[in-house]
């Protein structure tokens, strides 16, 4: 079952290569990813065995991330048709295997249990995505892919010296050390200079490929300037697994005894990082660009939520659920948006009810599930992660600050999106074509986070248990 | 042996000195080409210590020369002659006070390098300060050189640094391990190379300052 669905992408990917037409590429997409999605929900039912002696299993974090990964993939890819017969017309030989190879890259880092492994993986996943940056072939995508390249790489370096670091630390008297996830979270004594400088390294390197502040100079271009439903794997997705693997270090910070500096630490990032969105949200003047400093806000939200023991890692992986699906509507809808008006720019895209009433509608459901309004599910991860940063803080400060730059960015946003929706249309703008196939994946989305947040089913709230539970204490 | 060891070592270093010292990028491709190969014999260097050189050191030196010594560099050389570009001309902090820098780093290097106890004695005292000084001299050509090949070559030397402190723990990494990083490595140069000729094709150089049209 796990090889089936670790094979599967990547198979496809070699055989999209040689195949004669475009339009069966990307049939071969959406086949795949509703296959893959098809199989996910298979290893809910039932969990898979692991793989070689162990190197690949599904855990409750990693099936968590896996599970939203495959979602993404699947409504992107219905979304693909609808959006690439619109677009200019490029050749997508390579667009359509490194979309394929990326997915594969995706869920093999869920998948992965040694850490050194899980870097390799992370590796590919940044090098199988630079390809989708460069679609447009602009000068400013070129740029973009650049800055995504040299940034991306540097902290991935730096995560993979993090990685040598944690295995220093974890050499024992006899020489012997390992970097598999089981042993490092089943209590091995650790040397705590180098743990500390790992985790330092891991954090910083990882980070930067969540997009936390101040490492998030890459993420506002390449938001801003790749084709929207890439921008929406990459959000929604490609970041979840750089927060998988903070969330993996972080439980093993904890089994070490060290919580209290990988808290600080997580803490003072998140808010950092919280902090720099907030300023930049107000007064952006490009949607795709918004979108991109409210990721970096919600990375924020995210290792905030780690940095408060088993409490905040539940509201952390709800949170990261619901961050994906409403990514996947924001920037679905900003596709749209880009090919009814041209732009993305804030400035001439107004009075979209008027124009185009669906992705008028979906704007404004995108925006409010963003910005943590009930009932949707985000309001309920935010509130979660609250609570636990009250009851589990020292002081009450790191709260305070939450909730004062949540709401700087819920003013920010609501001030800049509103009037996309809303607005009145110029004179003599005619209102515009949505096909289905791009309204019908973020409408779904948008469904989830509703569900998400009136309702978490059984099965999920267990797993979500599970997973936090790897970052409180042996027990 | 152990003299070997250190003399590879301070060979490393200085060659990686040497490349922030030069304007020519040729010039810096050929010393990161030297430094991989003098990287590439310390895992036989540190073994021959103990006797028996295992397989595994020997495929590690083997995947080093290949990727490293000749692959990466003849990528790199290719993608500075389509792009016809010879020297780093206004560098962002000038080559005396890059070498001043990078002689700081280094000393610094050393200094950290005490910080930090092994329950086991490195192979050779110099090579956690060695490892540290080829990390901070590579960022410091990241971030202080315009051409975007002189930026890979940064990046290329922190790699190297990050494979010395690997060897730390030569007996117990896995090989697989190992492949994959190297190979990633290797994939990442390739698709950078592919970029910077896209950047030369698209605005006639591979001044990466020049990529600033994206800003708040």
């Amino acid at each position: 079952m796990l090889a089936t669905l670790l094979l599967l992408p990547i198979i496809a990917a070699a055989v999209s290569l040689p195949l004669g037409s475009d339009r069966a590429r990307v049939l071969l997409f959406r086949l795949v990813a509703l296959a893959h999605l098809a199989l996910v929900g298979g290893i809910w039912w039932r969990p898979p065995l692991p793989l070689f002696g162990g190197y690949l299993a599904l855990d409750a974090p990693g099936l968590l991330v896996l599970s939203l990964g495959s979602v993404l993939f699947a409504g992107v890819a219905v979304y693909l048709g609808g959006y690439l017969d619109r677009a200019e017309q490029r050749p997508l030989r390579i667009f359509v295997a490194s979309l394929l190879l990326l997915e594969g890259a995706i869920s093999l880092v869920t998948a992965c249990q040694h850490l050194g492994l899980f870097w390799v993986a992370i590796e590919i996943s940044t090098l199988s995505s630079a390809p989708l940056l460069y679609f447009h072939h602009s000068g400013r995508a070129l740029e973009a892919t650049w800055k995504y390249l040299i940034v991306s790489s540097v902290g991935i370096a730096l995560a993979l010296l993090g990685t040598v670091f944690l295995a220093v630390a974890a050499t024992d008297g006899s020489g012997e050390t390992t970097l598999w996830i089981r042993d490092l979270m089943a209590g091995r004594a650790l040397s705590k200079p180098w743990l500390h400088a790992s985790f330092v390294l891991l954090l910083i390197g990882y980070g930067t490929k969540m997009g936390l502040a101040p490492m998030h100079a890459w993420k506002p271009d390449v938001y801003g300037e790749a084709p929207p439903p890439v921008a929406a794997l990459l959000a929604g997705a490609l970041t979840s697994c750089a927060f998988l693997a903070v969330m993996r270090i972080t439980g093993i910070c904890a089994r070490a005894g060290e919580a209290p500096f990988a808290s600080s630490l997580l803490v003072l990032l998140g808010l950092v990082s919280m902090g720099v969105a907030a300023v930049l949200i107000v007064g952006q003047t490009d949607y795709r660009r918004l979108l991109a400093y409210s990721s970096v806000e919600q990375m924020g939200i995210l290792v905030f939520g780690l940095g408060f023991g088993i409490a905040g890692g539940q509201g952390a992986f709800l949170h990261v659920l619901n961050n994906a699906l409403n990514k996947g509507i924001m920037f679905l809808t900003a596709g749209n948006v880009l090919q009814l008006c041209g732009t993305s720019a804030m400035a001439s895209t107004t009075g979209l009810l008027r124009r185009a009433p669906v992705t008028g509608v979906l704007l404004l459901v995108g925006l409010f599930a963003g910005v943590g309004l009930p009932p949707f599910g985000l309001f309920i991860s935010e509130f979660t992660i609250l609570r636990a940063a009250l009851a589990g803080g020292a002081s009450a400060w790191p709260a305070v600050l939450y909730l004062f730059f949540l709401a700087v960015i819920f003013l920010g946003m609501c001030a800049a999106v509103l009037p996309l929706a809303q607005g009145e249309a110029r004179a003599g703008e005619l209102p515009l074509r949505e096909p289905l196939s791009t309204t019908i994946p973020p409408a779904i989305f948008a469904m989830a986070a509703l569900v998400l947040g009136v309702y978490v089913p059984p099965p999920l709230a267990r797993m979500i248990d599970a997973a936090a539970r790897q970052l409180g204490v042996a027990g | 042996m152990n003299v070997s060891l250190d003399l590879a070592l301070v060979l490393v270093l200085v060659l990686c000195v040497a490349s922030v010292g030069t304007s020519r990028i040729g010039a810096a491709i050929r010393y990161f080409s030297f430094q991989a190969a003098a990287v590439a014999m310390v895992p036989l260097l540190i073994e021959t210590r103990s006797g028996e050189i295992s397989v595994h050191a020997w495929v590690l030196f083997a995947m080093t020369i290949v990727l490293k010594v000749v692959g990466v560099p003849y990528l790199l050389n290719r993608s500075v002659r389509e792009a016809a570009v010879r020297t780093e001309v206004e560098p962002l902090i000038g080559f005396g006070l890059s070498l001043a820098i990078g002689g700081a780093l280094v000393a610094l290097s050393f200094a950290l390098a005490r910080q930090l106890p092994l329950l086991q004695k490195p192979p050779s005292d110099l090579l956690i300060p060695v490892a540290f000084s080829l990390l901070m001299i590579g960022l410091l050509l990241i971030v202080s050189r315009s051409k975007a090949v002189t930026q890979v070559v940064g990046y290329l030397i922190m790699e190297n640094g990050i494979f010395l402190f690997g060897l730390l723990l030569l007996e117990t990494f896995p090989w697989l391990i190992e492949m994959g990083v190297l190979l990633d490595l290797f994939v990442a140069v390739f698709v950078m190379g592919i970029v910077i000729f896209q950047i030369n094709r698209e605005f006639d150089h591979i001044d990466s300052h020049q990529l600033d049209s994206l800003k708040d």
